[in-house]
């Protein structure tokens, strides 16, 4: 009796030290009113770039000297999930022992609304300074109302790539219309081959369902616009005719480029980032395959996107780590991330500029023409990015794969946008 | 007496830390996980979370991603411990059999045990693969021209997720099965031979009802594995086409750490808990009748 008197006191006293953390559970992010430490020349910056190596800590060393600080730096998660995961819960939390963070668009539109990050238009990213940055990108991916929250490191464009040497197949110069993709497509499909490639995994396809909308004059966030139906029956047509596979929906974009170097694809939208896969599959060059100006259907349109620093508004140094920002958003900085990364700078001036000419970039006047003659898009994103993404993903690949119908898909793909994007 | 007590007191002494690290690293989990399923908790919704009771466990069921979720969870279940009961068992008496090369035979049955699922699965990602995989291939060799895209069709993409986690456990069932065959003795095998019985009345009567125990024992823990899978879908199909190959368990990690859902997520875990409760119960009940 004794014993088991014993037994159920112990965990009863287990049990209620466990509970006595059981509060209302609550996630104490940092406010404006963070306690600054004063003078402080020391910041903390968890970045994806750590993966340079050696290019990453010659930034860094640059950086400290232009800027009098001393720099720590931690590495991002490289997988999407868990990065996310990460940074997620040191904002939430009112973590302070990271300073600045590089996060992508979806991680922007996610956080910009929270109150975890701390506006920069009244310090670094001033009017004269975001006036360098790609206007309607600004305004739609990193502002909320008049508050800046990011200072874009690099810039990447998703583009049209062909292969010249299927341009005769189509007895083709150059793809300038709707009507020139469309006989280059089909003239380069058959016997296992296909026009016109993608990557229709569900957390990819929305790139390309976007890209298509928009050559279309359509709008993504409205799915009763006949011409959004248009785009995406457009997807569907060419999968239907064998000038685009079924198959690719399993794919992301490594397996979509290797079939695009195998010579299986005559076309793809990609990312100019990745340009440097290219140059070394031995398959770039102006008579092989490369960036092609984006043909305009209606519109003549691309996305962008980009990575950037954003400041923690939980963090005690914040003039320091306003020093840093403001190197990063100077002519000198961005030259000098596209010197580590060569990556695109993302202020206009800086990729016009004879000192970026001079580095010999890849694809550099390709890409030019882009920012000059395309009018770059942010893509649609809704603060519960990836749910949104992968919602919409989802209903396309059903769509693609006739478990419904082009009504329905449109139907629920605008509950997906009123439900996300209200939100 | 008081030597007794003394030595219980030592005992308590002694347990008590591994009681605080238990339950810091498994009750107060279980138990905030409960408390989180009643909030709507959304990280990316703010800071400030709204109590709204039950709301989270009805939006379960009205969900249709997470109905589709349960219903591959239960085909996947049913399915792969189905075929691991009849194939484990055939394979154990396979490998309990007398014949040159058993014990090699029993060491390399267990590779694909030993490697890990994430390997496997991305391994299979590209082994079902229409033009680079595997698969394919060696079917190819006798049908030239056979095309299948495994993973981009719902039927067999749920076919080749079942088909990597049977290859993978399957070979360690077995060899917890013939652990069990290896203690009936074989004077019962004899007696029953010379009364007349075959091999089929033999196993069926003399195998099957000793090692009943065991495999319903194996059974508990296989099903909860197979209910808690996430990383064969993590790697390989990252839970498409669509949401057709979202089992529950990576449908939780979804919600709790790339939507952070973690309200919703925890309501889901608590089903989950409470599914495996019952069934485990169940189980249990079964085994007895055999005791």
């Amino acid at each position: 009796m004794k014993r088991k008197t014993i037994s159920v006191l112990l965990m009863c006293a287990m049990t209620t030290a466990m509970l006595a953390g059981c509060v209302k559970p609550s996630a104490d992010n940092g406010n404006s009113e963070v306690e600054q430490n004063e003078d402080s020349n020391k910041i903390t910056i968890m970045s994806q770039d750590t993966t340079y190596g050696a290019a990453f800590e010659e930034y860094i060393a640059k950086a400290e000297k232009a800027t009098g600080l001393e720099i720590e730096t931690v590495a991002c998660p490289t997988n999407t999930d868990d990065r996310q995961a990460k940074i997620t819960t040191i904002l939430s939390s009112g973590d302070d022992s990271v300073d600045i963070i590089t996060i992508n668009d979806e991680m922007m539109s996610a956080f910009k609304n929270t109150g975890y990050l701390e506006p920069l238009q009244d310090t670094v990213m001033t009017d004269e300074i975001i006036a360098q940055f790609p206007e309607k990108y600004m305004k739609d991916m990193t502002m909320v109302g008049e508050n800046v929250y990011s200072v874009p490191c690099f810039m990447d464009i998703l583009a049209f790539w062909v292969d010249e040497e299927k341009m005769a197949n189509a007895k083709l110069e150059s793809i300038k219309t709707k009507e020139d993709f469309e006989k280059y497509v089909k003239a380069n499909s058959g016997d296992g081959k296909y026009g016109y490639g993608d990557a229709w995994e569900k957390t990819y396809v929305f790139n390309s369902i976007g890209t298509f909308v928009n050559l279309f004059g359509g709008d993504y966030y409205d799915w009763t616009n006949p011409k959004t139906q248009e785009a995406v029956k457009f997807m569907y047509d060419m999968m239907k005719n064998g000038e685009t596979p079924l198959a690719q929906m399993a794919d992301q974009y490594d397996p979509m480029m290797q079939k695009f170097f195998d010579g299986d694809y005559a076309s793809i939208f990609m990312y100019v980032g990745a340009i440097q896969t290219f140059v070394d599959s031995g398959k770039f060059g102006p008579d092989k395959q490369h960036i092609a100006p984006m043909p305009t259907f209606e519109n003549k349109t691309a996305y962008m996107s980009t990575w950037g620093y954003v400041l923690n508004s939980a963090s005690k140094n914040k003039a320091a780590a306003q020093k840093f920002l403001e190197y990063a958003a100077s002519e000198q900085g961005e030259l000098d991330y596209t010197a580590m990364s060569s990556r695109l700078p993302a202020r206009s001036d800086v990729l016009n500029s004879e000192e970026l000419t001079a580095m010999n970039l890849a694809g550099l006047d390709d890409i030019k023409e882009y920012v000059n003659e395309t009018e770059l898009l942010a893509r649609p994103m809704a603060p519960q990015a990836m749910e949104f993404i992968s919602e919409m993903g989802s209903l396309f690949q059903q769509y693609v794969s006739d478990e419904m119908s082009l009504e329905e898909f449109c139907e629920k793909a605008q509950n997906s946008v009123d439900t996300y994007i209200e939100e | 007496m008081e030597k007794k007590r003394k030595k219980l007191w030592v005992a308590w002494i002694l347990v008590f830390p591994v009681l605080l690290v238990r339950g810091f690293t498994t009750i107060y989990p279980i138990i905030m996980t409960f408390i989180n399923s009643t909030y709507d908790m959304s990280l990316l919704k703010g800071s400030d979370f709204q109590f709204v009771g039950f709301s989270n466990y009805v939006r379960i069921f009205s969900g249709p991603k997470l109905v589709t979720s349960i219903q591959f969870t239960a085909i996947f279940t049913i399915v792969s411990m189905a075929f691991h009961l009849v194939l484990g068992i055939m394979l154990a008496l396979m490998l309990n059999m007398k014949f040159k090369g058993k014990k090699f035979l029993r060491t390399i049955v267990l590779i694909p045990w030993a490697m890990p699922m994430v390997v496997a699965g991305l391994a299979a990602r590209w082994a079902f693969n229409d033009t680079y995989g595997l698969i394919n291939d060696l079917i190819r060799r006798f049908n030239e021209s056979f095309h299948c895209d495994w993973l981009v069709q719902s039927g067999t993409a749920r076919g080749a997720v079942i088909a990597v986690d049977l290859w993978k456990d399957l070979p360690f069932f077995a060899i917890l099965v013939l652990a069990a065959l290896q203690f009936i003795s074989g004077d019962i095998y004899e007696a029953a031979k010379i009364d007349g019985a075959g091999p089929v009345r033999a196993f069926f009567s003399i195998t099957l009802p000793n090692i009943m125990k065991t495999v319903l024992s194996l059974s508990i823990f296989f099903t909860m594995w197979r209910l808690t899978s996430f990383d064969v879908v993590y790697a390989m199909t990252s839970g498409g086409p669509g949401d057709s190959t979202t089992l529950v368990a990576y449908r939780i990690m979804q919600e709790a750490f790339t939507n952070l859902n973690l309200g919703y997520a925890s309501a889901i875990a608590v089903c989950l808990f409470l599914v495996m409760a019952v069934l485990s119960t169940l189980q249990l009940k079964a085994i007895q009748k055999f005791d």
